[in-house]
């Protein structure tokens, strides 16, 4: 069985795609949405196997949805719009399909056919996410869940990550959210140029950096300007040396 | 009266056709002036023939006639030239353009004879001689008479100048509404050929074609609608407010098939507006502004509502839409702008066209315009 969610602001589209999903025998229709935060959020939630996901849309637009999705976990992605060729040009590698409106029941049959194709293949799923990151450049901005919804924090608010096992503790001066990412991920997600390692489950913001106390073994002490105290392990020491300058 | 050379160009047409006080240049009025004043001084030389061909009379004599009435003629026609009484006053009708300039007949006749005969018996005696000519009773009367039917002659050609320069600068005028008319159809065709648009409209037929035929029908013939009225706008530059009530409605109509449930659209047309006269297509894009920023852009329910009011000599059109705000950084756009050039064309200052933030939430767009003094 897969699992569709429809993402579009205009009901009539909504409305067009589940009539043609619904008769298909191996789809389940997972969710719709209206709008770019609420897509995030049903991803996040319901995990689906294929978003038709539309680009234009109020608040996140369909791109910077796909942006933020988390890069092993990502659903297979059907791009459905009016007019975004240009923006869709990057994705015609075979990575992701999408659907210009109006498009008829043999395209659709044909977009869905690709889907079943690449069902449990997962590269398809990281190029698509890749492609869409390099589009909206989103090293500025991340998605981050706060209490039952979701909210978009600045990457420059963010003082640290801190991974655990498969979340990731994102800390700013007066919160800690919980994302289910890896680190690894997040970082490549926000650029390299704004964070570094200092442990092999922590990052922090270049920026917020106010001091270092040598301790044993070759290892440092790092103050933030928070007053956080962490700890450099040696192995990252050369690295963060040669990004502050120091 | 303002003489401006560059009053002919985009950007300087301070009034709508019918009302402008004329802004043609006085100049040919000075060539014609001067063409005048030969005339008059070729009159004075066959008048003084008589002095001219007779030896014993001194050339000052003569030239003293020649030069009194032209000197005279000359100095009427500067202040006549200067006082711009002749553009001040509508050139239509004729009639009434004659009378006003007549006005002024009795005394400039009156004047030019005693002005021309007073310096001739002065200057010939100051010189010790005695200036001769018919005797009084009868030299006013013809003089007053010659003063008149030049006069006359002089004014019909004056008007017969004005009325050429001035259906030039009409003819120029005209060029430059409907320039702006046809930058506004363009405009216009874009943004309802905006691909965003036309294509999810296309979409949406194509879904409510599976479900029901006769709303899809109705979307379609809809577009349909709209695609025309943008293509053909051109036949005439104003249209009665209820069609381009009806091109709104048009429009607004395939915007709730598309953001269903999503927006409601009120109408409050007064009494008696639907006849005013508007320049065509525009409001269209100002209703197109409301539903991109009110609606498209935002997730909840929001309102627009349409309004068009009458003031005693001003029609007020307002819409406005909940869901957005104007920022400090906002800057106008294209279809906003060519609006708002368009109101300007046709109106000068008497047509404004403001948006701003409204005191209840969202953003309130005005158009306020002359219902008399509009374009023919």
């Amino acid at each position: 069985m897969i699992r569709a969610i429809i993402v579009d602001d205009e009901e009539p589209a909504r409305r067009k795609l589940h009539r043609w999903l619904s008769s298909e025998t191996d789809i389940q229709i997972a969710g719709e949405c209206a709008d770019g935060l609420s897509a995030s959020q049903s991803i996040m939630r319901d995990s689906p196997d294929v978003v038709f996901l539309d680009i234009q849309m109020p608040g996140l637009n369909g791109l910077q949805v796909a942006a933020q999705l988390e890069i092993g976990a990502a659903p297979l992605l059907v791009f459905v719009t009016a007019y975004d060729a240009h923006a869709l040009a990057a994705f015609d590698l075979g990575a992701v399909d999408y659907l210009l409106k109006p498009y008829d029941e043999e395209r659709f049959r044909r977009a869905l056919d690709r889907v079943r194709d690449r069902h449990h293949a997962p590269e398809h799923r990281r190029s698509a996410v890749l492609v869409a990151r390099q589009q909206t450049g989103v090293s500025d901005r991340l998605l981050v869940p706060e209490r039952e919804g979701l909210r978009m924090i600045d990457s420059a608010e963010i003082h640290c990550l801190e991974a655990d096992d498969n979340y990731v503790h994102v800390h700013t001066s007066d919160q800690t959210y919980l994302l289910r990412r890896t680190l690894r991920d997040l970082l490549q997600q926000l650029g390299e140029q704004r964070f570094v390692r200092i442990h092999k489950s922590v990052a922090v913001n270049i920026d917020e950096i106010d001091a270092l106390t040598p301790l044993f073994k070759g290892d440092y002490e790092l103050r933030l300007r928070s007053g956080r105290l962490l700890r450099l392990s040696r192995r990252y020491t050369t690295e963060l040396f040669h990004r502050t300058g120091g | 009266m303002a003489i401006d050379p560059t009053a002919d160009k985009l950007g300087r047409m301070p009034q709508s056709i019918a009302d402008s006080p004329p802004s043609w240049s006085r100049s040919p009025l000075v060539w014609l002036a001067a063409l005048w004043a030969t005339l008059w001084t070729l009159i004075a030389i066959i008048e003084s023939a008589y002095y001219i061909h007779t030896p014993s009379i001194p050339p000052w004599q003569p030239l003293t006639l020649i030069l009194s009435l032209t000197g005279t003629v000359g100095v009427w026609l500067t202040f006549e030239l200067r006082s711009a009484r002749y553009v001040r006053f509508p050139l239509e009708p004729p009639g009434a353009w004659f009378l006003h300039q007549l006005r002024w007949l009795p005394m400039l006749a009156i004047g030019y004879v005693v002005i021309v005969f007073g310096l001739r018996h002065a200057i010939f005696a100051i010189a010790g001689a005695r200036y001769e000519h018919l005797p009084w009773g009868a030299l006013v009367p013809f003089e007053l008479v010659k003063a008149s039917i030049f006069y006359c002659i002089w004014l019909g050609l004056v008007y017969g100048t004005l009325s050429l320069l001035k259906s030039r600068e009409q003819g120029a005028k005209l060029g430059l509404v409907q320039k702006a008319l046809v930058e506004a159809q363009l405009s216009q065709l874009q943004a309802q050929l905006r691909p965003h648009f036309l294509f999810n409209t296309l979409n949406t037929v194509s879904s409510l074609m599976q479900v029901d035929v006769v709303r899809a029908d109705r979307v379609l013939t809809r577009l349909g609608d709209l695609l025309r009225a943008s293509l053909g706008a051109g036949s005439a530059m104003t249209v009665p407010l209820q069609q381009e009530i009806n091109l709104l409605r048009l429009y607004a109509d395939i915007m709730q098939e598309r953001f269903l449930g999503r927006v409601q659209v009120d109408w409050t047309i007064a009494e008696g507006v639907s006849v005013v006269p508007v320049p065509s297509m525009i409001l269209q894009p100002i209703l197109e502004n409301a539903f991109r920023y009110g609606i498209e852009q935002t997730t909840g329910v929001e309102t627009i509502r349409v309004a068009a009011t009458c003031g005693r000599d001003q029609l007020v059109v307002t819409i406005h839409n909940t869901g957005s705000t104007l920022l400090d950084c906002w800057q106008e756009g294209i279809g906003l702008a060519n609006c708002r050039e368009r109101l300007r064309v046709l109106y000068g200052d008497a047509a404004t066209l403001h948006l701003s933030n409204h005191a209840e939430g969202g953003v309130i767009a005005s158009v306020s315009l002359p219902i008399t003094g509009s374009p023919e």
